[in-house]
């Protein structure tokens, strides 16, 4: 059987390719889908875990439905936000989120 | 069953409202739907009045996912006192800017739904549900003025920090899920109270799970987005998301690090410290460089959250209750007197040709609006933490129970940077009052509402009331806290 360490590295990598994508890409949609990458390692370790748990099995493929739901929330609201600014703008970059400064 | 309903009732009202908003708003000619915040207000009004008189009762619900007990009463008629008070501000604002919609209100009524639920929840999944039914609502919120490219900006940055936290929190929590085998608080707690628990993934669920929530609360250095949103988002929904998601997600953390990780205390206070003294220095630090008064306000607000920070750090290491009731008034507080001054502003944007939220514009206004100017610099007093106001109060208990638990320079670090930070408060007094006019001040319109007024009034006598008779509520928080801790 895999080790747990294996999986959990797995879903270690892919988080943080996830969240190194949502920090260096300039495309909101690209942006996003990594959004979506990070909530799918997370569940590679939710499933993970719940296999190799004694005593909390089930609890994490629950969970993991619960994610699978508000990922989909998720990517329709960020999309629509991104529709709404195209609309507005022409342009879909992060370097153009520039009416502010931060 | 039917207990469990009867355990979300008040959320149940509000989806049913919100869902009834949702699907009227389009048959309603545009004078009709005005009466869309009323229904909604009074689904909030209902939604408190049957919490409060279910508040003896304290049990748990679907299966231990949620816990009726004073705490979450506590919380619950704070939030829908919020969320009343957003919708009572909103209307004539939304209705002078853009064709007025009712989703507005179905938008507020889920945030609040998500921040109940996220106060009340028990249990890893049903926190994380809440959580992410409060954000999601709260970006579309921020991004309302769909024509203004500023809100639009507002919501996707909002949405891209926000959603980055949410993985960032959840990966957290599939941590704690992972090394006790339950998601459960109080099986979570005793799983790693009584051990063994590997030190190092423990580390690394703490460290993720305190930097979701920094962002959340928007405490340094996790706190750059909190300016943007604010200054970009309709200025109503900025009075609501710079309060409510601000309450749940101090309720969430002292259920967090109190319940959960109360044994761990020694690996999360140091980090909480500083993370606390990095974000007094931000807020007080930045707020004194804006001229944007919403932006001022943003800084103002994360200032809040460090204090707010410093207590939870002191009710981490000592273990007594004293901070977390302190933390309570201090949020109520924070509540009516942010909520008012946002309010204020969004008075001053209706009644003029062209606001933009700027410190100059506010020169002079004592003779202007004088009732304006009035009640702004009760406000600004009050977050200033001036006494007679709710705002001393909030403060003196909080940096008191902060002295108690040992932290003395901790609390005299915090109150050197409220003193910083009446620089910028009174500030605004000075521009008020002071200073004639400017040559191009916006020509002045008549956009009077008497709800926007009686929102703003309802706010001041809250800061007023909350600082001369503050015992209810100090007693409903010290009751509220006093279960908690026993777990």
């Amino acid at each position: 059987m895999t080790p747990l360490q294996q999986y959990l590295a797995l879903s270690m990598a892919l988080f943080f390719i996830g969240a190194w994508g949502v920090l260096a890409r300039r495309n909101l949609i690209l942006v996003v889908m990594c959004v979506e990458l990070m909530l799918n390692a997370i569940n590679i370790a939710l499933v993970a875990f719940s296999n190799y748990s004694p005593t909390g099995a089930g609890r994490g493929e629950v969970f993991v439905f619960f994610v699978f739901a508000l990922a989909a929330a998720e990517a329709a609201i960020g999309l629509a936000i991104a529709i709404a600014m195209y609309r507005l703008k022409e342009k879909l970059s992060v370097d153009d989120l520039d009416e502010m400064k931060g | 069953m039917t207990h469990d309903l009867l355990a979300i009732m008040p959320e149940l009202m509000l989806i049913v409202t919100a869902v009834v908003v949702l699907l009227v708003d389009p048959l309603l000619p545009e004078e009709g739907r005005r009466g869309l915040s009323w229904l909604g207000i009074f689904a909030c009004i209902t939604a408190a009045l049957s919490t409060w008189f279910a508040r003896g009762e304290e049990f748990t619900a679907f299966s231990n996912s949620i816990a009726l007990d004073k705490y979450s009463v506590f919380f619950k008629i704070l939030l829908l006192g919020v969320a009343a008070l957003a919708m009572l501000i909103s209307e004539k604002h939304l209705h002078k800017k853009q064709r007025l919609l009712g989703d507005y209100y179905a938008l507020i009524l889920f945030t609040t739904v998500g921040m109940i639920v996220m106060a009340e929840a028990i249990d890893l999944i049903t926190f994380f549900v809440g959580l992410e039914l409060m954000a999601l609502s709260s970006y579309l919120l921020a991004g309302f003025f769909r024509y203004e490219e500023r809100s639009i900006e507002a919501a996707m940055k909002y949405f891209l920090t926000g959603a980055f936290a949410s993985n960032i929190l959840l990966f957290g929590m599939a941590f704690l899920y992972g090394l006790t085998g339950s998601t459960n608080y109080r099986d979570i707690s005793e799983a790693i109270r009584l051990g063994p628990v590997p030190e190092g993934p423990l580390v690394i669920a703490i460290v993720l799970v305190l930097a979701g929530f920094a962002f959340k609360v928007s405490a340094a250095p996790f706190h750059n987005w909190a300016p943007d949103v604010y200054q970009g988002s309709p200025t109503p929904a900025a009075a609501f998301l710079s309060v409510g998601p601000k309450v749940a997600g101090f309720a969430a953390i002292l259920k967090f690090f109190t319940m959960i990780l109360g044994s761990q205390s020694e690996i999360w206070v140091p980090l909480m410290m500083a993370l606390s003294v990095a974000t007094m220095v931000v807020g007080s630090t930045m707020a004194l460089v804006q001229k944007d008064l919403k932006r001022m306000l943003a800084f103002s607000s994360i200032g809040h959250v460090g204090y707010l920070l410093l207590a939870v750090v002191a009710t981490g290491d000592s273990g007594s209750n004293v901070g977390m009731s302190a933390i309570l008034f201090y949020l109520a507080a924070y509540a009516f007197m942010n909520m008012g001054a946002f309010a204020v502003l969004v008075h001053l944007s209706n009644n003029s040709e062209n606001f933009r939220d700027s410190l100059d514009e506010i020169a002079g206004l004592g003779k202007r609006f004088p009732w304006a100017a009035g009640v702004m610099a009760l406000f600004m007093l009050s977050l200033t933490g001036v006494p007679p106001t709710a705002g001393f109060l909030a403060k003196f208990y909080l940096f008191s129970a902060v002295v108690d638990a040992g932290f003395a320079w901790l609390a005299v670090v915090g109150a050197l940077f409220s003193l910083v930070s009446a620089f910028f408060y009174l500030r605004v007094i000075v521009y008020m009052y002071m200073r004639e006019p400017e040559e191009s001040v916006s020509e002045k319109v008549d956009g009077r509402s008497w709800d926007l007024s009686l929102g703003i009034g309802l706010a001041a006598a809250g800061v007023v009331l909350l600082g001369i008779l503050p015992a209810p509520v100090l007693n409903a928080a010290q009751d509220a806290v006093q279960k908690l801790l026993g777990n």
